[in-house]
């Protein structure tokens, strides 16, 4: 096993707000090594995007790093100058976004921003550049590459943005890829064609790819190891193998019945989680999934768990992990 | 407007509040607008009476701003003033902001062949330049306050009716009212119940800006001798008393032009900070 | 069974024309198509799930069934009354109801919610003792506690804003629901809720529901039968059992070929379907789903294929329909 190439340790990010700070993040830890792809999933509200953000260094400003550093080639890259930092997000961080349209200026054809992303290769001629964009298009999947280049992205279907915008994230040739909700705007059949893409690249790519979302489904397509967030805590970490087959936390496990398509049958009622999501200001003193718990105890409403080891590379923040 | 109000009010006071400007504003308005009201008793003089012994006094413990040319108290002269720019200000923005919005309101959400018919109206009143058209109505149908306000809520409908329009417009697409449309809700009951109470809050700080403005333009057109007639006080035709007599007394046209800018800036900062309070984006900042 | 509402051959064409006083006063327009020869039936009591791409015409079809999209051909009929004329639809649509895709966008900003729920019964002038009394009633029958008659739209969260949806659904106690992508923007934990809901009230007050999404995984344990719309032709339909255990069409086998599942275990190896769905001003001639069919013919680039039967009361266009047991 590689050494880690990104590690979040003990990260925790709060925002204020009038009622209080929100804990959108608490000691979370994860790390991703060279060639792998790993899956952040949860719901609404379980700390993901804030993950994404603070990856790419790109914080709200309400938002306060109470603890913790993300460390990439042996630096805190949280605590960089602002210039440090965005030399790592051109350079050595790209990110996907679920709406490609944000990724690029409307008035500028592609073509120029495909260069324009290239701009840390100060050695190589601009026509070389331009041959780069085309070939990165073409390996994307875009037909007629050296004609797309001279378009605009409003001229493109949601399918082919997306497709743009995974060939711009090449071209910078980042060590960790960041894709947040990548197919969460795209229809099914475009889905699996971009989940397709990026199993492919994974191939070529040498870096890490690290997918944000709350589709069981890509996760399940596309990564070889997965952190589920809930509340703002990673509350279970492991292969997905055994994440979707061995789930030790509740949580996971509900999740994952959640999920219709994980049900072969065709079932009159769908299961639900029920409860809600506890006060990410006032959190409760133990379990933050105590509420909601089917197999909730005593001390889970009192301390909150660690944690615990449960098989290889397999950890769950429950009491009852290894019953 | 009352269920925006009971909806933003406290976060919009809030919001004010913390804006030293809109405070400001918010206190010059609140000066002018008691001046206007209670001018009878807060003037030491009859604006009007003529003291041609004392013409071109100085400031004085008789007269704190001074006479003019004929002699009359510059400080109720300005006073009453204020009743004028305020009262042609606000009929006038008020007529113009109401014909607005019902224009708008009819462009934006009744059948296209109306609102292309309204917007050719539109483009082409605003086409016209406005002084030459101002100084055209008023030659023809004589200066008086009457033309005055004519002119202004001429020139400032377009304006209204395109912005309601616009919001209009793409608020009529929108699923709500798409939703109502489904429900069988009457056109009447769509317009008023659910397109006027979202656009209304709009509208009323753009006319609020814009007082300042039409202040403005009372003034420049008395000055120019086509707004408000000679014995009335006005600040445009003060201002002008005291160009023509800037060399007797110089301090007419600053006693005049003082609560003009101080007016103005007021409205102005009070305008900003309401649109400030009122944006959608800065709401959500507070709602969070 | 018979059919609540039976759509027949129905045509939609959008005009395409300009904005300026110009292009209305000329009248010069171009037709696109955007839906031909649709035929739906939807039973009292019955779930159906109308799946299709984003272009596929499906909310355009919702729309025209309710009358806000005028038609071009084909007939309607609810209830065994043909609906034409404007009258028709408006009594049609005190018998009906619609689910907008965007809960909260559906709800007029400056209103709160009790009074949203109620507006129906206002809008139809049904008598009311006490508005705040059936408010308190309809957000019941959904599930939410009264005191949400106090909020306003934007204070609700997704789930909240979809049961208030279905609260003012049901306000006139309709036959039919049409829901337009019911669990967009949710979680999966509150998706099942608000599926529950409707499959429950398909029970207790055997209301119909017509379902529109791209969701395949949704409808698949939601609904009783399934139309597939692709590109404003209806590729298949049937009862959704026996359309997922043996998909017709290549076009639906691609369809559930391309969800992508949860179990690493089941990962899809190779690409179901390439190339995106052809825009509505560029149709191919034949069979719309040509260029993208793995098994297309000479013959299905020149001839659109016309519905046939299938057993079960299945329908499907295509000219080389999968008539075995399908493995997959």
């Amino acid at each position: 096993m590689s050494e880690a190439l990104v590690s979040v340790e003990d990260l925790s990010i709060s925002y204020a707000s009038e009622a209080g700070d929100v804990q959108a993040l608490r000691h979370a830890n994860l790390e991703a090594r060279k060639g792998e792809v790993i899956g952040i999933v949860g719901e609404s509200g379980c700390g993901k995007s804030t993950l994404a953000s603070a990856f790419i260094n790109l914080v709200a400003p309400n938002a306060k790093v109470t603890s913790g550093a993300i460390r990439f080639q042996g630096k805190d890259i949280l605590k960089l100058l602002e210039s440090q930092k965005r030399q790592i997000r051109g350079r050595h961080i790209a990110m996907i976004f679920q709406d490609p349209m944000m990724a690029f200026n409307p008035v500028l054809p592609l073509g120029e921003q495909l260069i324009d992303f290239q701009e840390h290769r100060h050695d190589v001629p601009r026509s070389e550049k331009r041959a780069r964009a085309t070939a990165m298009l073409e390996r994307v999947g875009i037909p007629d590459p050296a004609y797309n280049l001279g378009r605009f992205v409003h001229e493109l279907s949601g399918g082919m943005r997306q497709r743009v915008a995974i060939a711009a994230a090449l071209l910078m040739t980042p060590e960790i890829l960041v894709a947040d909700e990548p197919t969460t705007a795209l229809d099914v059949t475009m889905e699996a064609q971009i989940i397709h893409l990026l199993r492919e690249l994974r191939s070529d790519h040498d870096g890490a790819i690290i997918v944000i979302t709350h589709h069981l489904g890509l996760i399940g397509e596309l990564c070889d190891r997965v952190y589920v967030m809930y509340a703002g805590e990673v509350v279970e970490e492991g292969r997905t193998e055994d994440i979707y087959h061995n789930p030790r936390h509740p949580y996971t496990k509900a999740l994952i019945d959640c999920d219709p398509a994980h049900l072969d049958e065709p079932v009159a009622f769908l299961p639900t989680i029920p409860g809600r999501l506890p006060d990410l200001v006032a959190l409760p003193s133990g379990c933050s999934f105590a509420d909601r718990c089917p197999i909730v105890q005593e001390r889970c409403r009192t301390t909150s768990p660690r944690m615990i080891e449960t098989g290889p590379q397999h950890r769950a923040r429950c009491h009852e992990a290894l019953r | 407007m009352s269920s925006v109000a009971s909806l933003h009010s406290r976060s919009v006071w809030r919001t004010l509040a913390a804006d030293p400007l809109g405070l400001m504003g918010a206190t010059l308005v609140g000066l002018f607008v008691l001046m206007a009201l209670f001018a009878p008793l807060l003037a030491p003089y009859d604006p009007l009476k003529i003291d041609v012994a004392n013409k071109f006094a100085g400031a004085s413990l008789k007269h704190l701003a001074g006479t003019d040319q004929l002699g009359r108290d510059l400080l109720s002269r300005i006073i009453y003033g204020a009743r004028t720019a305020l009262g042609i200000s606000l009929l006038a923005t008020g007529l113009a902001g109401a014909i607005g919005l019902l224009l708008g309101l009819i462009a934006g959400y009744g059948p296209r062949w109306l609102d292309a018919i309204l917007v050719l109206c539109f483009d082409s009143v605003s086409s016209l330049p406005m002084i030459m058209f101002a100084l055209a109505v008023i030659t023809v149908l004589g200066p008086s306050v009457t033309t005055l306000v004519l002119v202004i809520v001429l020139i400032s409908i377009p304006g209204y009716a395109r912005f309601i329009r616009a919001q209009t417009l793409s608020l009529a697409r929108s699923d709500f009212i798409m939703a109502e449309r489904v429900m069988d809700a009457s056109h009447l009951r769509i317009i008023l119940r659910h397109l006027l109470p979202n656009v209304i809050g709009q509208l009323l700080i753009i006319l609020s800006m814009d007082i300042p403005v039409v202040i403005m333009l009372e003034a420049g057109l008395s000055y120019l001798g086509f707004g408000v007639r000679p014995p009335t006080p006005s600040w445009g035709n003060i201002l002008y008393d005291g160009y023509v007599s800037l060399r007797q007394s110089p301090f007419m046209v600053v006693a005049a032009g003082m609560p003009l800018v101080l007016a103005t800036l007021g409205f102005t900062f009070l305008g900003e900070a309401l649109r400030d309070a009122f944006d959608p984006r800065l709401q959500l900042k507070v709602l969070k | 069974m018979t059919a609540l509402y039976e759509v027949s051959k129905l045509s939609v064409d959008l005009l395409a024309s300009g904005n300026g006083l110009c292009a209305q006063l000329i009248q010069r327009h171009l037709t696109i198509n955007i839906l031909q020869d649709i035929d739906i039936s939807i039973a009292a009591g019955e779930i159906l799930g109308v799946v299709g791409e984003s272009g596929s015409g499906k909310t355009t079809l919702a729309r025209s069934m309710l009358g806000l999209q005028p038609v071009s051909g084909g007939t309607m009929c609810f209830d065994g009354r043909e609906v034409a004329s404007r009258t028709d639809f408006s009594n049609l649509r005190r018998n009906s109801a619609f689910m907008f895709q965007d809960p909260v966008a559906s709800l007029s900003p400056r209103m709160k919610v009790g009074a949203l729920v109620v507006e129906p019964l206002v809008i139809q002038r049904r008598p009311m003792a006490n508005a705040a009394e059936k408010a308190k009633e309809l957000l019941e029958r959904v599930g939410l506690p009264a005191s949400i008659a106090g909020r306003f739209p934007h204070e609700l969260s997704g789930g909240q804003a979809r049961r208030v949806c279905v609260a003012r659904a049901l306000a006139l106690n309709p036959r039919l629901v049409i829901a337009d992508e019911p669990t967009a923007g949710l979680d999966v934990s509150v998706q099942g809720e608000i599926l529950n809901l409707m499959t429950g009230l398909k029970k207790t007050l055997g209301l119909a529901f017509m379902i529109i999404t791209h969701n395949l995984a949704m409808v698949r344990h939601v609904s009783d039968r399934i139309a597939i719309l692709y590109l404003g032709r209806l590729m298949e339909t049937g009862p959704t059992r026996e359309v997922f255990a043996r998909p017709a069409h290549p076009y639906t086998r691609s369809l559930i070929a391309s969800e992508p599942q949860p179990d690493p275990r089941k990962r899809r190896v190779d690409l179901a379907i390439k190339g995106e769905i052809p825009s509505v001003l560029a149709r191919p001639p034949g069979c719309a789903f040509h260029t993208r069919c793995t098994l297309a013919q000479q013959r299905c680039k020149e001839e659109s294929p016309l519905p046939q039967s299938l057993p079960g009361g299945r329908t499907v266009r295509c000219h080389f329909p999968e008539q075995q047991p399908s493995t997959t």
